[in-house]
């Protein structure tokens, strides 16, 4: 089990208003699952996502992530848990801007406390997992958006996390890099890399073995896809449209 | 996240705004270059001036008269040098008095400053001869005309020719004429207004017994006395001050005429005086140094701010808060550290340059130049902190959805 919640609640409260996001929230993910997260603004979904996500944390129940009790855990702790456990791919794709894509990928292991050597082998050897070994040593204003949330995605790889979590990763992205995106999801999880991602777009949530829905705090569904979209049909699809 | 790895990652950062690191060093450099340079001119001058009152060797004492009425037994006279010797305490006792003429050199006419000089002048004032001697006992006692003249009259005057053995025609404001012949040359020493004194329109300086200058001038009145002392303790000083005041007030039969100043005392006011001048502008250097620590904290305030997205990327990667702090801590010492050593570069030169235009020797002062250093790159942990600090508690949820 990667992900285990026991009635997970979260309440903010802003001066005498308080607004619960989550309610009683109990969700399992296993090893190898790909997840897609949904709802619309103001499901709870973005704080689904910050908890999961050991961002934030949640205001009652249990959250372990990889047999640990996140809910226990300090500030310190919890940097540690995103630096090792999480591997985070954004809709912005958030590289540094002044620094490579081999650099940017080395980060998180700088603040794991790896000697630049192996970062920078493991960091290439990331790269090339997502098809990126060629540009590494481009900044992020020399590539596409494409190229951009590959980096990304290699970035959230390098520690070997035992989750990806991906919010809106293709939210800023056309068809054709969205399903080349989803295609290295896809890939990644065939290799046994367990992903949520965060959507709000039903194509892409097809793409994935399972979706929960949100819905005022509350998850209203948690379906399994029958028949998950493979991208990499589908991309073969639109060269041949081209064609 | 190691050292090597925060400054690696700041000096990058600090590239990837170059005009506006460079601008700020700007302000550090100053204040650090003010405070070298300040603290080295300081130094070379008070070594200068101890350097200069070492040289008259032992405390010399200087008797004068006091202000008010002076009778003419008050007045002193040559055989008042004799008396001072009496006093145990006393090694050497001299005078000097003035006079002025002209001198004429070839077509020119120039005026001459002459100083009159006692035989054991030369040993409370001493000066290095670059040729020939000082006046001494045998020209007084017999008001020979004899003439120590500078190495640069010299040099000027007789064209290589050994100075020695010429003959100088001096007429004095009194209307008579001597004819001194010159037996000495004096070094002439680096000073700091040394260069501005080389001028034609400036008097020659001459030397000569004091006895022949009084013989011309039909008096023997003298202006001061000078005597030299081992003594160096204070209260002591004052004791043999007061002795020889008793013992011109006995030949003279009377009271409360003369007073005693030692060099000493001259030399710590002076000394006083040239702290305050230092601290006053070391102060002013300082207010620089804070002013250029203020734009340190500004432009890293700024900065924090342009970077909100990369900390909350940074934060969701795994930094903690401490590695953020230390971010911006390395940043804010790289920049006052290296504006530091630029500043304490210019500073030694500055010291130089500014030594070598007043003729004084620099002094180079490592303590103070590892003072400077430490000093910026503690000013760098002190203004960074409240930037680093207010990175550091940015929350990362805000800064990720931070525009």
């Amino acid at each position: 089990m990667i992900i285990s919640m026991k009635n997970l609640g979260k309440i903010y409260k802003n001066g005498q208003i308080e607004v619960e996001a989550l309610k009683h929230a109990n969700i399992d993910i296993e090893k190898e699952e790909f997840v897609a997260i949904m709802g619309p603004s103001g499901s709870g979904k973005s704080t689904m996502m910050n908890i999961i996500g050991c961002l934030d944390k949640s205001t009652s129940g249990e959250y372990w992530l990889d047999g640990i009790n996140i809910s226990t855990l300090n500030e310190v702790e919890l940097a540690r848990i995103r630096n090792l456990k999480i591997g985070f791919v954004f809709q912005s794709f958030n590289l540094l801007p002044r620094i490579t894509a081999l650099q940017n990928v080395e980060l998180p292991m700088i603040y794991a406390g790896i000697g630049s050597k192996e970062r920078r082998k493991k960091a290439s050897s990331a790269l090339e997992r997502v098809g990126l070994e060629e540009r590494m040593h481009h900044k992020p204003n020399e590539m596409s958006g494409g190229q951009k949330q590959r980096v990304a995605i290699a970035r959230a790889l390098v520690n070997s996390p035992a989750l990806i979590l991906a919010d809106e990763p293709t939210g800023n992205l056309d068809s054709t890099s969205s399903e080349e995106i989803m295609s290295v999801f896809q890939d990644l999880n065939r290799e046994g890399v367990t992903i949520v991602l965060v959507t709000h777009e039903p194509d892409i949530a097809e793409h994935t073995k399972r979706v929960l829905r949100f819905r005022d705090g509350i998850i209203r569904a948690d379906e399994t896809v029958k028949n998950p979209v493979d991208a990499r049909e589908v991309l073969k699809n639109y060269s041949m449209m081209e064609e | 996240m190691n050292i090597i790895e925060s400054f690696k990652q700041a000096l990058s950062s600090l590239r990837a705004n170059k005009l506006r690191s460079i601008l700020t060093m700007v302000g550090i450099i100053m204040g650090v270059f003010s405070v070298i340079t300040i603290v080295a001119i300081g130094n070379a001058t008070q070594s200068y001036m101890d350097n200069e009152f070492a040289k008259i060797g032992a405390n010399v004492l200087v008797v004068y008269y006091k202000s008010g009425t002076i009778n003419s037994n008050d007045i002193l006279k040559n055989d008042d040098l004799k008396a001072i010797g009496t006093v145990e305490e006393i090694k050497n006792v001299g005078t000097a008095i003035s006079g002025s003429g002209s001198l004429r050199l070839g077509s020119k006419n120039r005026t001459a400053s002459i100083t009159g000089i006692s035989s054991q002048y030369k040993e409370i004032m001493p000066a290095e001869m670059a040729e020939g001697r000082m006046i001494n006992d045998i020209d007084n006692s017999t008001r020979s005309n004899v003439v120590v003249i500078t190495e640069e009259f010299a040099n000027a005057n007789f064209n290589g020719q050994n100075p020695i053995g010429q003959k100088l025609r001096v007429t004095l404001n009194s209307g008579s004429s001597l004819n001194l012949t010159v037996v000495g040359v004096t070094e002439t020493e680096d000073s700091p207004f040394g260069n501005m004194m080389v001028n034609e329109n400036q008097p020659v300086s001459l030397t000569i017994p004091m006895t022949t200058l009084q013989s011309y001038y039909g008096d023997n009145t003298l202006n001061y006395i000078y005597a030299s002392v081992e003594e160096t303790d204070s209260s002591e000083l004052k004791k043999i001050a007061d002795k020889v005041v008793r013992v011109l007030e006995s030949k003279h039969g009377n009271k409360d005429k003369y007073a005693i100043e030692f060099l000493s005392d001259y030399q710590e006011m002076l000394n006083s005086m040239l702290g305050i001048v230092s601290s006053v502008l070391l102060v002013v250097a300082v207010i620089t140094l804070v002013v250029g620590g203020i734009g340190i904290v500004n432009i890293l305030l700024v900065s924090v701010t342009e970077r909100i997205r990369e900390i909350g990327v940074r934060k969701a990667l795994g930094a903690r808060k401490r590695d953020i702090v230390v971010q911006f801590i390395t940043e804010s010492i790289m920049l006052t550290g290296i504006s530091g050593l630029i500043g304490i570069l210019f500073g030694i030169l500055g010291g130089f340059l500014i030594s070598s235009l007043i003729k004084i020797p620099p002094v180079v002062n490592i303590k103070v130049i590892v003072l400077a250093f430490l000093g910026s790159v503690a000013l760098g942990l002190l203004f960074g902190v409240y930037p680093a600090k207010k990175a550091a508690d940015l929350d990362p949820i805000e800064s990720l959805r931070y525009e």
